[in-house]
C-alpha cells in the first residue's frame, strides 16, 4: 500500500482506520489485488510507469458515510476520487485522474428512492445504473422508458455528469438536460440540495429545476467540485409506437440538403430523434483509390468521390429517423419527412418498422437496436471485440452537411498521414443541435501502439479545436489538453473554474485534475 | 427468506396499497454483500443450493447482459452490433468446439473465472468487490462449476 504524494504513511493508514470505522472495515480496499479492479481497463497508459492508479478506495453506503469519509479526507487533506458505478470507460473507468488518490467508490450507494409514473421522473443515487432503473420500472409495470447511454451498466447520476447522452428523443437522451434536481456533498462535509430541494417542503424537486437565485447544477458537471449524491431525471412516457424511416443518398453533396432539412425539421420538434449519419464511402475500408483521394489538399471533390462511390455500388449518405408517439401522430410525422426530404434527387426513403409497446419478453430479445428503445444493452462492446479496449475523441461538429464533409476529410486525412486505421468516423446527434463525429482509437496490450494512440488522440484534439470543433468529453488522461483548448481570453474559463475550486474545496482534496481543475497547490505543475 | 425478497416485497406491498397515480418508492432489492439488484430475476426451482442459487443470481445481474443466449434470427441494426459481445467473442473464439455460453460450459477451473472476473480479459474489463463481492464471486463460481460435480 503506497501513500498518496505528500502523505505520510503513519498519516495514511490513521486515514484509512478512521474511514473504516465508519464504512466497515471490509469496504475499505486496501489490498493489492483489491485496488488493482479500479485500475482503467482502458488505459492508454495500461502497465507503464504513468498509468492513473489508485492507492486504496472506501466504499460507503449512505449520504452520511459519504459526508464523514469527505470530512476525515479533509482533515487528513487526502485526495479522493470518486466514482458512481466506474463504467465510463473510454472515458478513464474506475481509475483517479491523479494517481494515488483514494477512490471514493458509491457504487453501494444504490437506491432507487421515488419513481413517478404520473410525473415521469425518478430519484436515484450514484450507484443506480440504466439496467436497476430499466429492471424497475419493468418489473413495476409502469407505462414509462429511461433513455440509456450505449453502454447500460453505467451510472444516470455518472453519465449525466459527464454529459453524456443516449438514443430516443429529446429532452430524454440528453442526460444533463433530463436532470431535475440535486443533492450535493461539499468538500467539507456540508450537504445541500439545488433547485427546489432546497426548499425544504418541497413539493417539486423533480419538476421545477431552477428553485430561485442562480442555478448552479452545472459546476458539478464534468468537475471536482463536489459530491452528487442524489439526482432527479425526468423520464419518457412509454409511446403507444415507434416508427423508423429510413433514408439513403446517392451523392456526395446530398448531405448539404439532408442534414440543413433534418436540421430544420429537428428545430421545429417534428423530427426528435437522435440522427445518426453514416457515409459507406468514408467508413468502408482503406483502398488504393481512396488513398489517393485523401492525399490531395482539398481531401477529393465531390464528383471524383462520387465516382468512387459509385464504382463501388454505394450509396454515400444514410440515415434512419425514428419517431415516438401515437401511430397516427408519427405516420403524419414521416409523411411530411418524406415531403420535405423529396426535393434531394434520387432520394431513397424506405418505410421501416413499426413497433408498438409494451413489449413481450420475447420481442425485447429480438430488438435490433435496443437503445433507441430505451432498453438498456452492452452490445456495443461488440465493436472493441479483438482490442483492449479504445478511446473516442467526440469532436462536436455544427449541425450542417458542410461542416459534416469537412470534418469527414480532415479527419481521414488525419488518420492516413498518421498510417492508422480510423474507426467509428460516424456522426450522431445524441445532443441537440450538433453532431459527434466519433474517432475511434483501438488499444491494445503493446506500449508502443498505445503511445502512438495518445498522440493521435493529441493530434485529433488539436486538429479538431484549430477548426472550431471542440471535445465534449475528455478521457482522464487527457483531461488538460482538452481544456487547454477552451483558452478564449487566456483561459479565462478555466480560472473560473479554478477560483470556484479555491472556494469550495480550498484544500483540494476532491477529484484532483477532474477536466483540467487542478487544487492550487498542484496548479504549477499541471500549467 | 433473505433481505433482498423482503425488501422487494415491501415495495411490491407499498406498490400495490397505494391510492391514485403510480408511484413507487425503493431501497431497490440489494445483495446482502454487494450492489446487484434482484429486481428481475426470478427464482429458479430446480436449484437447492443457496450458494448455486446466489451465483445464479450474481450472473444473471452481472453477467448475462454480455454472456447470455440471443436469437440468432435477430434482424440486424444499422451498426450490426451482436447483441451479446460476451458469447460472441467466445462463439469466434472456440467455433463450436466448446459452448459460446458459460452457463453451458463444464471445463471452466474455478480459479479462471476469478481471475477474469478480478482482471477482465481482452475488452472485458475487471469487476470491483463492489460490484461482485468476495462471497459473490465464490457463489458465481459454486454456480459456473456445478456441471462438473454431478
Amino acid at each position: 500500500m503506497k501513500a498518496p504524494p505528500g502523505i505520510s504513511e503513519a498519516m495514511f493508514s490513521e486515514a484509512l482506520r478512521r474511514f473504516a470505522a465508519v464504512v466497515g472495515k471490509q469496504w475499505v480496499f486496501t489490498r493489492a489485488e483489491d485496488v488493482a479492479t479500479y485500475r482503467d481497463a482502458y488505459s492508454p497508459l495500461k502497465n507503464e510507469p504513468d498509468e492513473k492508479v489508485a492507492s486504496a478506495a472506501v466504499a460507503p453506503s449512505s449520504v452520511e458515510e459519504v459526508q464523514q469519509v469527505v470530512r476525515i479526507a479533509n482533515h487528513y487533506s487526502i485526495p479522493l476520487y470518486t466514482i458512481s458505478c466506474g463504467r465510463n470507460l473510454a472515458y478513464g473507468g474506475s481509475a483517479p485522474v491523479y494517481s494515488g488518490s483514494v477512490v471514493l467508490d458509491l457504487k453501494r450507494l444504490n437506491r432507487i428512492i421515488e419513481v413517478s409514473e404520473e410525473n415521469a421522473y425518478a430519484l436515484v443515487e450514484p450507484g443506480v445504473s440504466y439496467f436497476d432503473v430499466y429492471r424497475f420500472i419493468r418489473e413495476h409495470g409502469m407505462k414509462l422508458w429511461v433513455d440509456v447511454p450505449d453502454p447500460g451498466w453505467g451510472s444516470l447520476i455518472g453519465n449525466a455528469l459527464d454529459h453524456g447522452a443516449g438514443r430516443t428523443q429529446l429532452p430524454y437522451r440528453d442526460h444533463f438536460d433530463a436532470h431535475c434536481g440535486m443533492e450535493v456533498v461539499l468538500a467539507n462535509g456540508e450537504i445541500f440540495r439545488t433547485g427546489m430541494g432546497a426548499l425544504p417542503t418541497a413539493k417539486t424537486w423533480q419538476q421545477f429545476r431552477y428553485g430561485a437565485g442562480p442555478f448552479i447544477d452545472g459546476i458539478f458537471s464534468q468537475s471536482n467540485l463536489g459530491i452528487v449524491t442524489k439526482m432527479g431525471f425526468w423520464l419518457m412516457p412509454e409511446p403507444e409506437a415507434c416508427l423508423v424511416g429510413s433514408i439513403r443518398c446517392r451523392r456526395h453533396d446530398d448531405v448539404k440538403p439532408l442534414v440543413r432539412i433534418l436540421a430544420n425539421l429537428t428545430y421545429s420538434g417534428i423530427v426528435n430523434c437522435q440522427i445518426p449519419i453514416l457515409s459507406p464511402p468514408f467508413l468502408s475500408p482503406l483502398d488504393d483509390a481512396k488513398a489517393a483521394l485523401l492525399d490531395k489538399p482539398d481531401g477529393g471533390s465531390a464528383e471524383q468521390w462520387d465516382s468512387y462511390a459509385a464504382s463501388r455500388h454505394m450509396h454515400f449518405w444514410q440515415t434512419e429517423l425514428r419517431f415516438y408517439g401515437p401511430v397516427s401522430v408519427i405516420e403524419a410525422q414521416w409523411n411530411h419527412v418524406k415531403g420535405r426530404l423529396a426535393e434531394i434527387r434520387d432520394v431513397q426513403l424506405e418505410d421501416g418498422d413499426l413497433m408498438r409497446f409494451p413489449l413481450t419478453d420475447e420481442q425485447v430479445d429480438a430488438v435490433a437496436e435496443p437503445v433507441v428503445l430505451g432498453i438498456p444493452s452492452l452490445a456495443v462492446f461488440s465493436s472493441v471485440r479483438g482490442n483492449s479496449g479504445h478511446l473516442d475523441a467526440s469532436p462536436i461538429i455544427p449541425f450542417s452537411g458542410e461542416a459534416l464533409l469537412e470534418a469527414q476529410k480532415v479527419f481521414a486525412q488525419a488518420f492516413r498521414r498518421a498510417g492508422l486505421p480510423q474507426k467509428l468516423g460516424f456522426a450522431m446527434s445524441y445532443h441537440w443541435r450538433s453532431f459527434i463525429l466519433f474517432q475511434g482509437l483501438w488499444l491494445t496490450e503493446d506500449a508502443q501502439e498505445n503511445a502512438l494512440m495518445r498522440g493521435m488522440y493529441r493530434q485529433l484534439i488539436k486538429l479538431a479545436a484549430e477548426r472550431g470543433w471542440g471535445i465534449y468529453r475528455a478521457h482522464a488522461a487527457f483531461m488538460d489538453d482538452v481544456m487547454s483548448t477552451y483558452s478564449f481570453n487566456d483561459n479565462a474559463l478555466l480560472r473560473v473554474h479554478e477560483a470556484l475550486k479555491d472556494a469550495l474545496d480550498p484544500k483540494g482534496i476532491l477529484s484532483p485534475g477532474r477536466y483540467g481543475i487542478w487544487p492550487r497547490k498542484m496548479r504549477r505543475a499541471h500549467s | 427468506m433473505s433481505t433482498g425478497r423482503v425488501l422487494v416485497l415491501i415495495t411490491i406491498i407499498a406498490v400495490a396499497g397505494a391510492t391514485g397515480a403510480p408511484r413507487a418508492s425503493a431501497d431497490s432489492a440489494i445483495s446482502p454483500d454487494s450492489s446487484w439488484s434482484r429486481l428481475g430475476i426470478t427464482a429458479d426451482t430446480t436449484i437447492q443450493d443457496a450458494t448455486i442459487a446466489r451465483g445464479r443470481e450474481v450472473f444473471i445481474s452481472r453477467c448475462q447482459a454480455c454472456h447470455g443466449d440471443y436469437p440468432k434470427d435477430r434482424k440486424p441494426g444499422l451498426f450490426r452490433l451482436d447483441p451479446m459481445p460476451g458469447t460472441r467473442a467466445l462463439e469466434l473464439r472456440y467455433k463450436g468446439t466448446v459452448p459460446a455460453l458459460l452457463e453451458q460450459r463444464t471445463d471452466l477451473p474455478p480459479e479462471l473465472i476469478t481471475h477474469v472476473v478480478r482482471h477482465g480479459i481482452g475488452s472485458m474489463p475487471m469487476f470491483r468487490p463492489t460490484e461482485v463481492s468476495d462471497e459473490d464471486l465464490k457463489a458465481l463460481v459454486q454456480y459456473l462449476t456445478r456441471k462438473q460435480r454431478r
